[in-house]
Protein backbone atom coordinates (compact mmCIF):
# COMPACT_ATOMS: atom_id res chain seq x y z
CA UNK A 1 0.00 0.00 0.00
CA UNK A 2 2.65 2.25 1.02
CA UNK A 3 4.58 1.81 -2.16
CA UNK A 4 1.94 2.48 -4.36
CA UNK A 5 1.01 5.44 -2.01
CA UNK A 6 2.94 7.76 -3.92
CA UNK A 7 2.26 6.42 -7.72
CA UNK A 8 -1.52 7.11 -6.34
CA UNK A 9 -0.84 10.42 -5.31
CA UNK A 10 0.98 11.43 -8.41
CA UNK A 11 -1.28 10.32 -10.44
CA UNK A 12 -3.94 11.99 -8.72
CA UNK A 13 -2.01 15.30 -8.82
CA UNK A 14 -1.50 14.08 -12.80
CA UNK A 15 -5.34 14.11 -13.37
CA UNK A 16 -5.87 17.17 -11.22
CA UNK A 17 -3.10 19.03 -13.19
CA UNK A 18 -4.71 17.76 -16.36
CA UNK A 19 -8.56 18.23 -15.64
CA UNK A 20 -7.34 21.98 -14.16
CA UNK A 21 -5.06 22.61 -17.32
CA UNK A 22 -8.26 21.71 -18.98
CA UNK A 23 -10.46 23.74 -16.86
CA UNK A 24 -8.24 26.95 -18.32
CA UNK A 25 -8.27 26.08 -21.69
CA UNK A 26 -11.57 25.44 -21.84
CA UNK A 27 -13.03 28.43 -19.47
CA UNK A 28 -12.82 31.24 -21.93
CA UNK A 29 -14.71 29.71 -24.38
CA UNK A 30 -17.50 28.59 -21.56
CA UNK A 31 -17.65 32.23 -20.29
CA UNK A 32 -18.17 33.32 -23.69
CA UNK A 33 -20.55 31.29 -24.36
CA UNK A 34 -22.36 32.00 -21.03
CA UNK A 35 -22.30 35.85 -21.51
CA UNK A 36 -25.25 37.28 -22.31
CA UNK A 37 -23.60 38.85 -25.49
CA UNK A 38 -22.98 36.24 -27.24
CA UNK A 39 -26.48 35.39 -27.54
CA UNK A 40 -26.10 38.08 -30.10
CA UNK A 41 -23.54 35.84 -32.23
CA UNK A 42 -26.75 34.16 -34.77
CA UNK A 43 -27.67 38.03 -35.70
CA UNK A 44 -26.04 39.60 -38.74
CA UNK A 45 -23.87 42.44 -37.99
CA UNK A 46 -24.68 44.96 -41.21
CA UNK A 47 -21.86 45.08 -43.50
CA UNK A 48 -19.31 47.77 -44.41
CA UNK A 49 -18.31 48.08 -47.44
CA UNK A 50 -14.22 48.37 -48.12
CA UNK A 51 -14.47 50.54 -50.69
CA UNK A 52 -17.08 52.11 -53.02
CA UNK A 53 -16.50 49.32 -55.34
CA UNK A 54 -17.15 47.13 -52.89
CA UNK A 55 -20.81 46.08 -53.22
CA UNK A 56 -21.16 42.96 -50.62
CA UNK A 57 -24.09 42.88 -49.06
CA UNK A 58 -27.90 42.22 -48.63
CA UNK A 59 -30.12 44.21 -50.50
CA UNK A 60 -33.59 45.13 -50.21
CA UNK A 61 -35.82 46.62 -53.09
CA UNK A 62 -38.44 48.72 -51.45
CA UNK A 63 -39.56 49.77 -55.11
CA UNK A 64 -42.16 47.15 -55.18
CA UNK A 65 -42.31 44.65 -57.82
CA UNK A 66 -42.98 46.85 -61.03
CA UNK A 67 -40.22 46.51 -63.52
CA UNK A 68 -40.62 50.53 -63.52
CA UNK A 69 -39.75 51.54 -60.05
CA UNK A 70 -43.82 51.87 -58.41
CA UNK A 71 -45.31 51.28 -60.87
CA UNK A 72 -46.65 48.11 -61.81
CA UNK A 73 -47.86 46.61 -65.65
CA UNK A 74 -49.80 49.00 -68.09
CA UNK A 75 -49.17 51.50 -65.48
CA UNK A 76 -44.84 51.38 -66.50
CA UNK A 77 -45.83 52.41 -69.84
CA UNK A 78 -43.48 49.51 -71.58
CA UNK A 79 -42.42 50.37 -75.16
CA UNK A 80 -43.44 47.22 -76.80
CA UNK A 81 -43.57 47.03 -80.69
CA UNK A 82 -47.35 45.59 -81.74
CA UNK A 83 -46.40 42.19 -82.00
CA UNK A 84 -45.25 42.19 -78.35
CA UNK A 85 -48.05 44.65 -77.56
CA UNK A 86 -50.46 41.85 -78.07
CA UNK A 87 -48.56 38.89 -76.26
CA UNK A 88 -49.14 41.05 -73.19
CA UNK A 89 -52.54 41.65 -73.82
CA UNK A 90 -52.54 38.01 -73.80
CA UNK A 91 -51.00 37.67 -70.63
CA UNK A 92 -53.06 40.40 -68.94
CA UNK A 93 -56.43 38.53 -69.89
CA UNK A 94 -55.17 35.14 -68.76
CA UNK A 95 -54.03 36.18 -65.82
CA UNK A 96 -57.59 38.06 -65.08
CA UNK A 97 -59.07 35.05 -65.84
CA UNK A 98 -56.58 32.88 -63.44
CA UNK A 99 -54.30 31.49 -65.93
CA UNK A 100 -50.62 32.86 -65.23
CA UNK A 101 -49.37 32.41 -68.55
CA UNK A 102 -46.94 35.51 -68.15
CA UNK A 103 -45.49 34.44 -65.16
CA UNK A 104 -43.26 31.41 -65.07
CA UNK A 105 -42.43 31.70 -61.27
CA UNK A 106 -46.60 30.51 -60.56
CA UNK A 107 -45.24 27.22 -61.62
CA UNK A 108 -41.67 27.73 -59.81
CA UNK A 109 -39.91 28.41 -62.23
CA UNK A 110 -37.03 30.27 -61.79
CA UNK A 111 -37.39 34.38 -61.90
CA UNK A 112 -34.48 34.93 -64.69
CA UNK A 113 -32.85 38.10 -65.72
CA UNK A 114 -33.77 40.96 -65.71
CA UNK A 115 -36.26 39.88 -63.39
CA UNK A 116 -34.08 39.26 -60.46
CA UNK A 117 -33.02 42.71 -59.79
CA UNK A 118 -36.44 43.57 -59.21
CA UNK A 119 -38.07 40.95 -56.79
CA UNK A 120 -39.26 42.05 -53.51
CA UNK A 121 -37.61 39.62 -51.15
CA UNK A 122 -33.96 40.24 -50.69
CA UNK A 123 -30.61 39.88 -52.05
CA UNK A 124 -27.05 38.82 -51.48
CA UNK A 125 -24.47 40.40 -53.51
CA UNK A 126 -20.84 38.27 -52.82
CA UNK A 127 -17.83 39.72 -54.90
CA UNK A 128 -13.83 38.69 -55.28
CA UNK A 129 -11.54 40.18 -58.24
CA UNK A 130 -13.31 37.37 -60.65
CA UNK A 131 -16.76 38.21 -60.36
CA UNK A 132 -19.77 39.36 -58.41
CA UNK A 133 -22.64 37.12 -57.32
CA UNK A 134 -25.89 38.54 -56.68
CA UNK A 135 -27.96 35.75 -54.58
CA UNK A 136 -31.88 36.04 -54.95
CA UNK A 137 -33.89 34.61 -51.94
CA UNK A 138 -36.78 33.84 -53.59
CA UNK A 139 -35.99 30.60 -55.07
CA UNK A 140 -32.18 30.59 -53.96
CA UNK A 141 -31.04 31.79 -57.78
CA UNK A 142 -27.45 33.04 -58.32
CA UNK A 143 -26.68 35.18 -61.43
CA UNK A 144 -22.85 35.72 -61.55
CA UNK A 145 -21.72 38.92 -63.38
CA UNK A 146 -17.75 38.01 -64.51
CA UNK A 147 -15.59 40.98 -63.69
CA UNK A 148 -11.99 39.70 -64.48
CA UNK A 149 -11.56 40.89 -68.34
CA UNK A 150 -13.18 38.08 -70.20
CA UNK A 151 -15.31 38.55 -73.16
CA UNK A 152 -19.19 36.83 -73.76
CA UNK A 153 -18.49 33.19 -75.82
CA UNK A 154 -19.26 33.45 -79.09
CA UNK A 155 -23.09 33.49 -79.90
CA UNK A 156 -23.28 29.61 -81.04
CA UNK A 157 -21.46 28.28 -77.96
CA UNK A 158 -23.94 30.76 -75.65
CA UNK A 159 -27.00 28.44 -75.05
CA UNK A 160 -29.95 30.61 -73.98
CA UNK A 161 -30.18 30.24 -69.82
CA UNK A 162 -32.53 31.92 -67.13
CA UNK A 163 -29.58 34.34 -66.08
CA UNK A 164 -27.53 34.85 -69.50
CA UNK A 165 -24.15 35.49 -69.62
CA UNK A 166 -22.87 38.63 -67.48
CA UNK A 167 -19.51 40.75 -68.10
CA UNK A 168 -18.48 43.66 -66.19
CA UNK A 169 -16.05 46.52 -65.87
CA UNK A 170 -15.07 49.31 -63.75
CA UNK A 171 -15.55 53.13 -64.81
CA UNK A 172 -14.54 54.60 -61.80
CA UNK A 173 -16.76 53.37 -59.03
CA UNK A 174 -19.22 52.41 -61.41
CA UNK A 175 -19.95 48.86 -62.76
CA UNK A 176 -20.44 48.87 -66.38
CA UNK A 177 -21.99 45.36 -67.07
CA UNK A 178 -23.47 43.37 -70.06
CA UNK A 179 -25.83 40.62 -70.10
CA UNK A 180 -26.57 38.58 -73.33
CA UNK A 181 -27.89 34.57 -73.79
CA UNK A 182 -31.10 35.14 -71.90
CA UNK A 183 -34.12 32.71 -72.55
CA UNK A 184 -36.96 34.57 -74.42
CA UNK A 185 -39.56 33.04 -71.78
CA UNK A 186 -38.94 35.02 -68.50
CA UNK A 187 -40.54 38.31 -68.15
CA UNK A 188 -39.57 41.74 -66.35
CA UNK A 189 -42.62 41.30 -63.97
CA UNK A 190 -45.42 39.71 -62.67
CA UNK A 191 -48.02 40.92 -64.94
CA UNK A 192 -46.27 39.79 -67.75
CA UNK A 193 -44.48 41.85 -69.52
CA UNK A 194 -42.34 40.21 -71.92
CA UNK A 195 -38.74 40.55 -73.65
CA UNK A 196 -37.30 38.57 -76.73
CA UNK A 197 -34.20 35.86 -76.92
CA UNK A 198 -32.30 38.83 -78.99
CA UNK A 199 -32.37 41.19 -75.17
CA UNK A 200 -29.36 42.26 -74.17
CA UNK A 201 -29.11 44.44 -70.86
CA UNK A 202 -26.99 46.86 -69.81
CA UNK A 203 -26.61 48.15 -66.48
CA UNK A 204 -24.74 50.91 -64.83
CA UNK A 205 -24.40 49.88 -60.57
CA UNK A 206 -22.98 52.08 -57.91
CA UNK A 207 -22.84 52.76 -54.48
CA UNK A 208 -25.12 56.66 -54.26
CA UNK A 209 -23.77 55.86 -50.51
CA UNK A 210 -22.52 53.07 -48.36
CA UNK A 211 -25.81 51.50 -47.68
CA UNK A 212 -27.49 52.60 -51.37
CA UNK A 213 -27.18 50.43 -54.28
CA UNK A 214 -28.20 51.66 -57.72
CA UNK A 215 -28.98 49.63 -60.68
CA UNK A 216 -29.59 51.63 -63.77
CA UNK A 217 -30.49 49.22 -66.60
CA UNK A 218 -31.10 49.82 -70.14
CA UNK A 219 -33.38 46.87 -72.18
CA UNK A 220 -32.57 46.82 -75.57
CA UNK A 221 -34.67 44.29 -77.51
CA UNK A 222 -35.22 45.88 -80.71
CA UNK A 223 -37.82 42.70 -81.20
CA UNK A 224 -40.07 43.34 -78.28
CA UNK A 225 -39.59 47.25 -77.66
CA UNK A 226 -39.57 50.42 -79.61
CA UNK A 227 -36.54 51.74 -78.10
CA UNK A 228 -33.93 51.01 -75.50
CA UNK A 229 -36.09 51.12 -72.15
CA UNK A 230 -34.21 52.85 -69.24
CA UNK A 231 -35.11 52.35 -65.52
CA UNK A 232 -33.17 52.93 -62.05
CA UNK A 233 -33.59 50.30 -59.15
CA UNK A 234 -32.76 51.32 -55.89
CA UNK A 235 -31.47 48.89 -53.51
CA UNK A 236 -31.15 49.39 -49.34
CA UNK A 237 -28.60 47.75 -47.56
CA UNK A 238 -30.27 45.67 -44.65
CA UNK A 239 -30.23 46.33 -40.86
CA UNK A 240 -27.69 44.64 -38.78
CA UNK A 241 -29.90 41.55 -37.74
CA UNK A 242 -31.73 40.62 -41.04
CA UNK A 243 -30.67 37.66 -42.73
CA UNK A 244 -31.91 35.62 -45.83
CA UNK A 245 -33.92 32.76 -44.84
CA UNK A 246 -34.59 30.25 -47.09
CA UNK A 247 -36.95 29.69 -49.94
CA UNK A 248 -37.51 26.62 -51.63
CA UNK A 249 -40.68 26.70 -53.98
CA UNK A 250 -41.16 23.19 -54.84
CA UNK A 251 -41.04 22.68 -51.02
CA UNK A 252 -44.92 22.44 -50.42
CA UNK A 253 -46.48 23.89 -53.34
CA UNK A 254 -50.49 23.55 -52.94
CA UNK A 255 -51.15 25.68 -56.19
CA UNK A 256 -50.89 23.61 -59.28
CA UNK A 257 -51.41 24.76 -62.76
CA UNK A 258 -53.68 22.44 -63.94
CA UNK A 259 -54.24 21.32 -67.91
CA UNK A 260 -56.35 24.53 -68.99
CA UNK A 261 -53.75 26.90 -67.11
CA UNK A 262 -55.44 27.52 -64.02
CA UNK A 263 -53.96 27.89 -60.39
CA UNK A 264 -55.74 26.04 -58.19
CA UNK A 265 -55.46 24.87 -54.36
CA UNK A 266 -54.53 21.49 -52.85
CA UNK A 267 -57.34 20.95 -50.18
CA UNK A 268 -56.52 18.67 -47.70
CA UNK A 269 -58.67 16.75 -45.02
CA UNK A 270 -57.34 15.71 -42.05
CA UNK A 271 -60.57 14.36 -40.45
CA UNK A 272 -60.78 11.40 -43.38
CA UNK B 1 -64.04 17.99 -30.82
CA UNK B 2 -63.82 21.55 -29.99
CA UNK B 3 -67.71 23.69 -30.64
CA UNK B 4 -66.53 25.90 -33.27
CA UNK B 5 -68.52 27.20 -35.95
CA UNK B 6 -68.31 28.92 -38.90
CA UNK B 7 -69.50 32.97 -38.46
CA UNK B 8 -70.44 33.53 -41.81
CA UNK B 9 -70.05 35.74 -44.92
CA UNK B 10 -69.01 39.16 -45.06
CA UNK B 11 -69.02 41.69 -48.46
CA UNK B 12 -67.21 44.58 -47.85
CA UNK B 13 -65.34 46.78 -50.09
CA UNK B 14 -61.95 45.55 -49.28
CA UNK B 15 -59.66 47.36 -51.64
CA UNK B 16 -56.80 48.25 -49.23
CA UNK B 17 -56.21 44.44 -49.24
CA UNK B 18 -56.22 44.41 -52.61
CA UNK B 19 -53.46 47.52 -53.85
CA UNK B 20 -51.58 45.77 -56.95
CA UNK B 21 -47.68 46.63 -56.82
CA UNK B 22 -47.02 46.60 -53.18
CA UNK B 23 -47.70 43.14 -52.58
CA UNK B 24 -46.58 40.01 -54.77
CA UNK B 25 -47.31 36.45 -54.00
CA UNK B 26 -45.67 33.36 -56.10
CA UNK B 27 -48.63 33.34 -57.91
CA UNK B 28 -51.28 35.87 -59.07
CA UNK B 29 -54.44 36.01 -56.37
CA UNK B 30 -56.69 36.11 -59.26
CA UNK B 31 -58.33 32.52 -57.60
CA UNK B 32 -58.99 34.79 -54.49
CA UNK B 33 -62.43 36.88 -54.57
CA UNK B 34 -61.09 40.49 -52.43
CA UNK B 35 -64.43 41.98 -52.47
CA UNK B 36 -65.15 39.42 -50.09
CA UNK B 37 -64.32 38.73 -46.38
CA UNK B 38 -65.10 35.47 -44.59
CA UNK B 39 -64.73 34.50 -40.51
CA UNK B 40 -63.88 31.32 -40.06
CA UNK B 41 -63.87 29.99 -36.29
CA UNK B 42 -62.29 26.61 -35.69
CA UNK B 43 -59.66 24.70 -34.25
CA UNK B 44 -55.87 24.34 -35.67
CA UNK B 45 -55.32 20.29 -36.74
CA UNK B 46 -52.14 21.91 -38.94
CA UNK B 47 -49.89 24.98 -39.24
CA UNK B 48 -47.82 24.49 -42.42
CA UNK B 49 -44.81 26.67 -41.95
CA UNK B 50 -43.44 25.82 -45.59
CA UNK B 51 -42.38 27.62 -49.12
CA UNK B 52 -43.73 29.05 -51.15
CA UNK B 53 -46.99 29.39 -48.72
CA UNK B 54 -47.92 28.79 -45.64
CA UNK B 55 -51.10 26.86 -44.61
CA UNK B 56 -53.55 26.82 -41.90
CA UNK B 57 -55.60 23.74 -41.27
CA UNK B 58 -59.05 24.56 -39.78
CA UNK B 59 -61.04 22.57 -38.57
CA UNK B 60 -64.51 24.56 -38.49
CA UNK B 61 -68.31 23.08 -37.77
CA UNK B 62 -70.51 23.76 -40.42
CA UNK B 63 -74.65 22.84 -40.25
CA UNK B 64 -73.70 20.45 -37.49
CA UNK B 65 -70.95 19.02 -39.63
CA UNK B 66 -66.89 19.19 -38.74
CA UNK B 67 -64.73 19.87 -41.88
CA UNK B 68 -61.08 21.22 -43.03
CA UNK B 69 -60.47 24.28 -44.31
CA UNK B 70 -56.99 24.92 -46.00
CA UNK B 71 -55.91 28.75 -45.23
CA UNK B 72 -52.97 29.75 -47.16
CA UNK B 73 -50.72 32.45 -46.12
CA UNK B 74 -47.72 34.64 -47.50
CA UNK B 75 -44.31 32.69 -47.06
CA UNK B 76 -43.08 31.67 -44.09
CA UNK B 77 -40.05 34.38 -45.16
CA UNK B 78 -42.45 36.87 -45.46
CA UNK B 79 -44.39 36.16 -42.40
CA UNK B 80 -40.89 35.67 -40.47
CA UNK B 81 -40.27 39.38 -40.82
CA UNK B 82 -43.60 40.91 -39.82
CA UNK B 83 -42.85 38.45 -36.08
CA UNK B 84 -44.52 34.75 -37.22
CA UNK B 85 -43.12 31.87 -36.39
CA UNK B 86 -43.47 28.35 -37.08
CA UNK B 87 -45.17 27.84 -33.41
CA UNK B 88 -47.04 30.74 -33.61
CA UNK B 89 -50.07 28.49 -34.64
CA UNK B 90 -50.22 25.32 -32.66
CA UNK B 91 -52.48 22.08 -33.43
CA UNK B 92 -55.17 21.94 -30.85
CA UNK B 93 -55.65 25.69 -30.59
CA UNK B 94 -58.92 27.52 -31.13
CA UNK B 95 -58.57 30.53 -33.35
CA UNK B 96 -60.53 32.93 -35.60
CA UNK B 97 -59.42 33.50 -39.20
CA UNK B 98 -60.42 36.00 -41.90
CA UNK B 99 -59.90 36.00 -45.16
CA UNK B 100 -60.55 36.04 -48.81
CA UNK B 101 -62.37 33.15 -50.00
CA UNK B 102 -61.59 30.93 -53.37
CA UNK B 103 -63.75 32.26 -55.51
CA UNK B 104 -64.23 28.58 -57.09
CA UNK B 105 -65.98 28.15 -53.98
CA UNK B 106 -64.07 25.29 -52.76
CA UNK B 107 -63.25 25.43 -48.71
CA UNK B 108 -59.95 27.47 -48.96
CA UNK B 109 -58.82 31.23 -48.93
CA UNK B 110 -56.25 33.61 -48.26
CA UNK B 111 -55.75 34.74 -44.69
CA UNK B 112 -56.03 38.10 -43.42
CA UNK B 113 -55.90 38.30 -40.26
CA UNK B 114 -55.58 35.35 -36.92
CA UNK B 115 -57.54 36.11 -33.50
CA UNK B 116 -56.27 33.79 -30.92
CA UNK B 117 -58.30 32.44 -28.08
CA UNK B 118 -57.08 35.61 -25.53
CA UNK B 119 -58.42 37.95 -28.32
CA UNK B 120 -54.88 38.87 -29.79
CA UNK B 121 -55.02 39.77 -33.08
CA UNK B 122 -52.22 39.05 -35.76
CA UNK B 123 -51.96 40.40 -39.24
CA UNK B 124 -50.90 38.15 -41.93
CA UNK B 125 -50.47 40.97 -44.36
CA UNK B 126 -48.37 43.69 -43.52
CA UNK B 127 -44.93 44.49 -44.76
CA UNK B 128 -44.16 43.84 -48.51
CA UNK B 129 -43.85 40.44 -49.78
CA UNK B 130 -46.67 38.25 -50.06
Amino acid sequence: MNARRPALRFAMHAAVLVAATACVSLTPARVHAAAPAAKAEYVAKQYEPRSMRDFTGLWVNKDGIGWVPGKIGPKGEPPLTPAYAAIYAQHLKNASEGRPTGDPTAACLPQGMPRIMTMVYPMEIMQNDIQLNIFAEWNEQTRRVFIDGRPHPPADELDPTYYGHSIGRWEGNVLVAETVGLRDDTNLEATGIPHSGDLVVHERIWLADKNTLKDEITLVDAKAYTKPWTVTKTYHRAEAGFSLLPYVCLENNRNPINANGEIGVILEDGGR
Amino acid sequence: MQASRRLGLVVAAFTACGIAGTAWSHHSNAMFDETKVVTLEGTVRDFQWTNPHTWIQLRVMENGQEVEYSVEGRSPNALARIGWKRNTLKPGENVKITMNPLKSGERSGNVITVVKADGTMISAREGQAR
